[in-house]
């Protein structure tokens, strides 16, 4: 059985340290993957983060042995790591100064990208933090939604909640982050 | 703000959010006046916010780093370009408005595309091809290269128009027939050049402020294998691509791309021109589909006739039956401009006609329901193969894991018979089912052969804990001999077959032992052990051929007054002794051990009982033998602590001890020895009541305690002992009306009785 395997098996029976330990495992193979999918084997086509997480759990899963709902506790643990990635990046850039104009070929370039859109990623990560206290839910919801890419319907999948859920949802968790975010 | 821990609070904060957000933004002050204000309060400021017209978090954060990668590299100098700014992001790479560095003057579309290696291969190999075709209607490609970074970047003519779909719009029909002609025109210079565009739809037609259509990315698609088609065979379930709404059925195929892939593809093109609409449904289009009458679907008087028969025509499935090049579409359509007829009107009704007459033939119809029949009937096979192929793999592993994992792991626990007796019923089911599929295959009939043995084992396999089903492991045996049989018939060589048919005789003559079928049982052990004996010699097959000498010896001995003269090939006392040679000729390795302690053990407790009988009454070295077997036994059950079989062989070994010793009348030492083999036993016996061995040699110990005590004297309790066996072997002919041992048991075990009885009576 492989250590995700194991891992996601006892997350699922309730081990938190099992969730934490998953999350540090999946962060280096997951950004591989990322920055390959982003400019190295694309040809042609756009990025699937879903795809993505796909090829993540393929590789990293014993498929035989896992059940439906460690599956979708794996993409939430994809979710969270897209999450910390893009959080980590963040931090580590605010103090850098960046060099002239590049072509962007790893995702640190790519990522800055991500953070210089109208979108702070470090203070969304706090948004989401303080909206997760109040409305669990809705944080895994864009966590789903936002870092992993997934639809209203896979994510209505993921969480075995209705599309019709979901949407509303998320609806209001951007309400929330959007208010949070905005200049007082 | 509230306390996050106010459920309550946050929970009506929720629902009226939701409530809220059902409405337009003006019919809700009715709503929130009449909620909590606390509630309202929050409530309308994130209303506020979800509210606000600029888009949040619409994107993902990948389709952001996507869509927006572009958007930082203005001013960053790619080759001789400056980007400006970017134009467009597609499936193929972004698109960049640049200039050249030199002549801010001259303003260019420069692609920058994704791709790896090859590509920039490709890339150099065609771009003289691709640079060389001018025309006013193809968008030139300029210039490339790669970054320093290695990206391959393409720099093309930068035409700034409408898409051609958009622009044709509400346009007059000849209008634009006469546009999308100039096309046909720009597409049928390249096929003169040899280039095939690959790619095109509307998104690559653009139509300039003058009205001029100019076409993009000619043999771009070939270069950076973005042809969605190939992609989607490639990994159809990872990725969901872009819709093949443009694709011609053979490039739908993945088959090769000619020049009439273009005719399909501007077929396409013009049927959604003249009617708005798409011909193709993305989600269910297969290469077989064939288009809609264009007239049908645009509801428009205009279009029927000639022009059905034109865009019907560049659309059919098979390439042969298509316009066989731009020039035939374009002619068809400049016929129909100018009022002539059109060229494909009479092949096409001639097909049409043809294929509605062999519509309509009885005798083609029923051909075709025959083929289509087989087909499905075809596929269906093909499917059910692979459920069943899928099936018995998952049988065979599940019947391996009862077999060899599940039933051996709990074998040894003590009351684990019931469960085992379970795990026979399934397993037997499952292996039944695969011995009917497994002919021919010899690792699988091999892994049956042992699951067989196992299993009987299990049912009935004497002298170890069994479920006493005699019959059962009779067949399972049977089964495994077969099999076995079956094999080394095939391979007369294969020693893992060899193996496995000697130990089916083997456990086939345990049972015919069981039944005092001597003859028969030393027939299967001389037949084991020829096999045995013709293989390469090591320490497994020692242990293995030692067990089939002592199993000869146990025949040759106890079956020596029903055996026929001419099976007797040597006397008992050589065969134990053989099998304490074969052991001693190679030490057992470490993980052996137990299986060689087990075997020494046992020779020299049956080269004891032999030498206790009466053909060689030398009872001191019957002692001395016994002694070692209990030696032997005594390591092995410490070796083992929770193995319930290697406490009953001690006690085994205890009770024939105290055979030796009852029969040299030393009954203080056989009452010792039988103390030894009862508190062994009845432990065994109360942590599994239905395990029948124990229960067997609980009966013996109690049979040889009664001599004992006889002997001492002590009639009472030696009647008491009897009694006690005697119940015990009644109750096992009850379980298993077969065991004549069992029989033989009560029958000793009454005379021993009726003769204390009789000793006591004289007294």
């Amino acid at each position: 059985m492989s250590e995700v395997t194991r891992l996601l098996r006892d997350w699922s029976e309730g081990s938190i340290g099992a969730r934490d330990e998953l999350l540090a495992l999946v962060y280096d193979p997951l950004r591989a993957i990322a920055e390959r999918h982003l400019y190295r084997e694309r040809e042609g086509h756009t990025l699937q983060p879903t795809a993505l997480v796909h090829e993540l759990y393929l590789k990293l899963v014993d498929q035989r042995r896992v059940a439906w709902a460690d599956r979708t506790h794996f993409f939430a643990v994809a979710a969270q790591v897209m999450r910390r990635i893009l959080v980590d990046h963040a931090r580590r850039r605010k103090s850098e100064k960046r060099g002239g104009a590049m072509i962007p070929v790893t995702i640190d370039a790519a990522l800055d990208v991500a953070v210089a859109e109208c979108l702070d990623v470090v203070e969304l990560d706090a948004a989401l933090e303080h909206l997760e206290k109040v409305y669990p839910q809705q944080a895994r919801i864009v966590e789903l939604r936002f870092y992993a890419g997934l639809t209203i319907d896979e994510t209505a999948q993921a969480l075995g909640i209705s599309s019709a859920t979901i949407s509303r949802e998320w609806t209001m968790a951007r309400a929330w982050l959007r208010r949070a975010m905005s200049p007082q | 703000m509230t306390e996050l821990s106010d459920t309550a609070f946050w929970d009506d904060v929720r629902s009226l959010f939701h409530d809220a957000t059902e409405l337009p933004p003006a019919a809700r002050t009715e709503l929130l006046a009449a909620a909590d204000p606390r509630v309202r309060a929050e409530v309308e400021s994130l209303l506020a916010a979800h509210d606000e017209p600029t888009p949040f978090m619409e994107k993902s954060f990948w389709e952001l780093i996507d869509s927006q990668q572009g958007e930082r590299l203005a001013g960053a100098l790619v080759g001789t370009y400056r980007i400006v700014r970017q134009l467009g992001h597609g499936g193929m790479g972004t698109v960049f408005l640049a200039e050249r560095e030199d002549e801010f003057s001259h303003r260019v579309a420069l692609k920058l595309v994704r791709g790896g290696e090859a590509l920039v291969q490709r890339f150099r190999q065609e771009r003289q091809i691709l640079a060389a075709l001018e025309h006013p209607n193809i968008a030139h490609l300029l210039d490339g290269g790669t970054t320093a970074d290695g990206l391959p970047y393409l720099v093309m003519e930068y035409v700034e128009g409408t898409q051609i779909d958009a622009y044709c719009r509400g346009l007059p029909l000849p209008d634009k027939l006469r546009l999308f002609l100039q096309l046909c025109e720009a597409v049928q210079y390249a096929h003169r050049s040899l280039v095939i565009h690959r790619d095109i739809k509307p998104a690559n037609v653009l139509v300039t402020a003058e009205g001029i259509p100019k076409l993009l990315d000619f043999g771009i698609a070939k270069l950076t294998s973005a042809n969605a088609l190939l992609d989607m065979r490639v990994d159809a379930t990872a990725t969901r691509l872009m819709t093949p709404q443009y694709a011609s059925p053979e490039q739908l195929q993945g088959r090769a791309v000619t020049t009439a892939s273009d005719v399909y593809s501007l077929g396409v093109l013009l049927f959604e021109l003249l009617t708005d609409t798409r011909p193709f449904d993305a989600e269910t289009r297969t290469p077989a589909t064939e288009a809609p009458v264009p007239s049908s679907v645009a509801n428009r008087r205009a279009l029927r006739g000639d022009l059905d028969t034109i865009v019907l025509a560049a659309l059919e499935v098979d390439p042969a039956r298509r316009y066989g090049s731009v020039e035939n579409l374009a002619d068809d359509i400049r016929r129909y401009l100018s009022g002539h007829p059109v060229r494909a009107r009479r092949a096409t009704f001639g097909y049409r006609a043809a294929k509605f007459v062999r519509r309509n033939t009885l005798a083609v119809a029923a051909a075709v329901v025959i083929v289509a029949v087989t087909a499905v009937a075809f596929a269906a096979t093909l499917h059910q193969k692979r459920i069943a192929e899928r099936r018995f793999e998952e049988v065979r592993s599940l019947a391996h894991s009862v077999v060899f994992e599940l039933h051996d792991a709990i074998a040894p626990l003590p009351g684990s018979t019931p469960a085992r007796e379970l795990l026979v019923r399934r397993a037997l089911v499952y292996l039944d089912h695969l011995a009917e599929e497994s002919s021919e295959n010899t690792p699988l009939q091999l892994e049956l052969c042992g699951a067989y043995l196992k299993i009987g084992d299990v049912q009935g396999l004497p002298y170890r804990p069994n479920l006493g089903d005699t019959a059962g492991a009779t067949a399972s045996y049977q089964k495994a001999l077969d099999i076995a049989e079956a094999v080394t018939a095939r391979e007369p060589k294969n020693a893992a077959a060899l193996a496995l048919l000697a130990d089916a005789h083997d456990r086939s003559g345990f049972i015919e032992q069981r039944a005092l079928r001597w003859a028969e049982a030393l027939q299967q052990h001389e037949t084991s052990r020829a096999i045995r004996e013709a293989l390469p010699p090591n320490p497994r097959r020692n242990i293995a051929l030692a067990q089939t000498w002592t199993a000869i010896g146990d025949c040759r001995y106890i079956g020596r007054q029903v055996i026929p003269p001419r099976l007797m090939l040597g006397t008992a006392r050589q065969a134990y002794e053989e099998s304490l040679a074969v052991l001693a000729a190679q030490p057992a390795p470490p993980g052996l051990r137990r299986d060689a302690l087990q075997e020494i053990g046992r020779a020299h407790q049956r080269l004891g009982g032999y030498l206790t009988g009466e053909l060689e009454n030398d009872l001191p070295l019957a002692i001395r033998h016994h002694d070692a077997a209990l030696q032997a036994l005594r390591e092995r059950a410490a070796l083992m602590p929770s193995d319930a079989v290697a406490r009953r062989n001690l006690a085994d070994q205890y009770v024939m001890k105290a055979t030796a010793q009852n029969r040299m009348k030393d009954g203080a030492g056989a009452l010792q020895s039988t103390d030894g083999a009862l508190e062994v036993l009845r432990a065994l016996a109360a942590a599994d009541p239905k395990n029948l061995e124990a229960q067997h040699d609980l009966g013996f110990a109690f049979g040889e305690r009664g001599v004992a005590l006889s002997t001492l004297g002590r009639t009472a309790e030696a009647a008491e002992a009897f009694r006690e066996a005697i119940a015990i072997a009644d109750r096992l002919i009850a379980a298993d009306p077969s065991n004549n041992e069992a029989r033989r048991d009560l029958k000793r075990n009454q005379g021993m009785l009726d003769e204390v009885r009789r000793v006591k009576s004289e007294r």
